[in-house]
């Protein structure tokens, strides 16, 4: 690991649908790699300690999340993203893209070769958004993620603390889903408080992991179940579902997550519930929204598999000088209370 | 909208310092100006404290003029539920980025007074010259037990509970009869009995302070405390407001704390206790004086410890926003 050192960051803070993204315009180390798979590794290895510093308390908290630019080397891209929260670094992050894209482009840190047009190269491939503009401001952003796929379904696990065996599908939007649909043992999400999704998750994560392997056809690096989304009945007209994800040591997505509605989408359209050119609006489970549609079919390795695009919006609050001094600060690194 | 912010922390607990972009609090008194900022300027505490600014252990400071002939600075203290009487480990942040950002003018370094709404404490900082605050200590406003025993039940067990004030009331109980160890991992138990424990003690016991205002008459939270190998060595978990749980060792919670082992006979005065956080940071507290509160035998504390800086923010309010003004999920 590279010598932590007083660094001052500067970051520009918004929230995407109430799930926060930090986007750190300065202060961000050099990386080397071709490609932005590359320089995370590079990052996870060498500055693993400037994530923990600006997501963990006391600079962040449970739910913080964001990312950094990167000049991207790829031809048919305008920039690269590399995506820091709490639990490490995601390969692609749906609320971080629609957030980060929006506080980019309100700021001028991206210039679009085509205004309203964007090519991103993440860590897990090119994601391409439109945003659309109001004045100075980005009204929304629709992405359109990686190829999406149902891994495995009729999954099962011992879950005594609901009452039983949980069954479980997962599915992969950019990073890897349990998906908990109403059940024997599991009747609605609106029978459980943010106690509850966090305590019976993280048993849920440890359980599917131990006993089942998940890892991406193209890619054996871009492994492990690490989200569980609890799916159930929208609580207001005019949504198709509603979702609760569980993330990171104890966070809860205000959003309704961009990989998360991926990958229920996928899930959905594997069983014949949805088709090409179908949308379908998601509650958070704070009530806000993202639409997702299923733009084309394709396949990964074997699995079928779906194009998915999710279209939400994001507000900038806040413009943050973040300071971490490891010679003084006994906190420098942030720390963790689950 | 535009509010700017001076973020520290002291032992782990933020406290984030209102620098700009807010109206002035009315009132004569410190009490006066919390409730009319309580009453018509709340909406500056739900953006402040609360997501997607802040979040569900977020905690604040706003500076107002001295209220008293000899004051230096008043003070109100936010978190996410509403606004506290008095605030350890806001004094230290306070004075430490108060003297390392000339927020406020300071007649004597080695006596600070502070008007509070629980009344005036007086701080002194720890500092070579003009660098760095290295400590801060505070001479708190008088501390007693107000309630020796309480017992209540939580989830079929009896719990025997201790209610003093060091600045705001608290229920204190043993940590190990509920098998709890205070660490990180343990957040959401300790929360989830703190507040059951709250809620038990504010029912069964009448909470009032002798001499001051009904304002500070409330139970503010529940202390859970492990005893260390050292009998002057402990370890505190706070979980106060809304189910918020502080990092810091809770300095009004060891004042408390001090006033309980004084009352007890296990300390004298100077006799110093070292009071550890759930994240292991510590404070030191120790009984100056005895003094009395209303008849009830009391002690003036001294709290030390210690505070950082963690950044300068600036906070907009997009008016296209359906959450920026501040929702809470816990």
């Amino acid at each position: 690991m590279a010598d932590p050192v007083r660094t001052t960051f500067h970051c520009i803070d918004a929230h995407t649908a109430g799930n926060p993204v930090r986007l750190v315009y300065r202060g961000a180390p050099e990386l080397e790699g071709a490609t932005l798979l590359d320089k995370q590794q590079h990052f996870v290895a060498e500055y693993d300690w400037i994530r923990t510093a600006l997501m963990y308390e006391p600079r962040g908290h449970a739910m913080m999340s964001g990312g950094f630019l990167y000049p991207s080397r790829r031809e048919d891209c305008d920039v690269g993203i590399l995506f820091i929260e709490t639990s490490g670094c995601l390969p692609m992050c749906g609320h971080g893209t629609i957030g980060l894209v929006t506080i980019a482009v309100e700021n001028g840190l991206v210039t679009p070769r085509e205004p309203g047009k964007l090519a991103l190269e993440t860590p897990a491939g090119r994601v391409t958004v439109r945003y659309r503009a109001e004045g100075r401001k980005v009204r929304s952003v629709r992405l359109t993620n990686v190829p999406s796929f149902l891994h495995s379904s009729g999954l099962q696990i011992d879950m005594p603390e609901m009452g039983g065996t949980l069954e479980l599908d997962v599915a992969y939007g950019g990073n890897f889903y349990a998906i908990v649909e109403p059940q024997a043992v599991y009747g609605d999400l609106s029978e459980l408080d943010a106690t509850d999704i966090v305590r019976l998750s993280r048993l849920v994560r440890e359980r599917a992991n131990v006993k089942y392997r998940f890892a991406h056809p193209d890619d054996g690096r871009l492994s492990h179940m690490r989200h569980v989304l609890w799916a159930g009945r929208p609580q207001r007209p005019g949504a198709d579902a509603r979702n609760a994800v569980f993330y990171g040591d104890s966070a809860i997505d205000r959003s309704a997550c961009g990989t998360g509605t991926s990958s229920r989408m996928a899930q959905l359209a594997a069983r014949g519930e949805l088709e090409e050119g179908d949308t379908f609006v998601h509650e958070s489970y704070i009530g806000s929204r993202f639409t997702g549609r299923i733009e084309a079919l394709t396949t990964v390795g074997d699995f079928p598999a779906i194009v998915p695009s999710i279209e939400g919006w994001a507000r900038v609050y806040g413009h943050n000088v973040i300071t971490v001094d490891p010679d003084d600060d006994p906190f420098w690194a942030g720390f963790v209370v689950t | 909208m535009e509010l700017t912010t001076l973020d520290y922390h002291t032992a782990g607990e933020p406290l984030r310092i209102v620098t700009g972009g807010l109206p002035e609090p009315e009132g004569d008194t410190v009490l006066e100006k919390r409730l009319h900022m309580r009453e018509h300027m709340d909406r500056y505490r739900r953006l402040l404290m609360l997501e997607p600014r802040g979040h569900a252990d977020m905690y604040g400071a706003v500076l107002l003029p001295p209220v008293t002939d000899d004051g230096d600075v008043g003070v109100l203290f936010l978190h996410n539920e509403g606004y506290s009487t008095m605030c350890g480990h806001g004094i230290i942040a306070l004075v430490t980025a108060g003297l390392e950002h000339g927020l406020f003018e300071v007649a004597d370094p080695e006596a600070i007074r502070i008007d509070t709404p629980a009344g005036r404490v007086t701080a002194r900082a720890h500092r070579a010259g003009e660098g760095r605050v290295e400590a801060v200590s505070f001479r708190n406003v008088p501390a007693f037990v107000l309630e020796p025993k309480v017992s209540v039940a939580v989830e079929g067990q009896s719990i025997d509970c201790t209610v003093a004030y060091g600045g705001a009331f608290y229920a204190y109980t043993d940590a190990a009869a509920l098998g709890l160890e205070l660490v990180p991992g343990e957040a959401a138990e300790v929360i989830r009995l703190g507040r059951l424990i709250k809620a038990e003690v504010a029912e069964r016991c009448q909470i009032a302070h002798p001499e001051g205002p009904a304002d500070l008459g409330f139970l503010y939270g529940t202390i859970f405390v492990r005893q260390g190998k050292e009998p002057e060595h402990s370890r505190n978990a706070c979980v106060f407001a809304e189910g918020e749980l502080d990092r810091s060792p809770t300095g009004t919670g060891a004042s408390g704390r001090a006033a309980i082992h004084h009352a007890r006979g296990d300390i004298g005065l100077g006799q110093e206790l070292l009071i550890e956080s759930i994240i292991g940071s510590s404070f030191r507290v120790r009984c100056l004086e005895n003094t009395l509160v209303g008849g009830i035998p009391a002690v003036i504390t001294e709290v030390t410890g210690s505070a950082w800086m963690s950044g300068e923010h600036r906070f907009v309010l997009d008016e296209r926003d359906p959450l920026g003004n501040g929702f809470l999920l816990r």
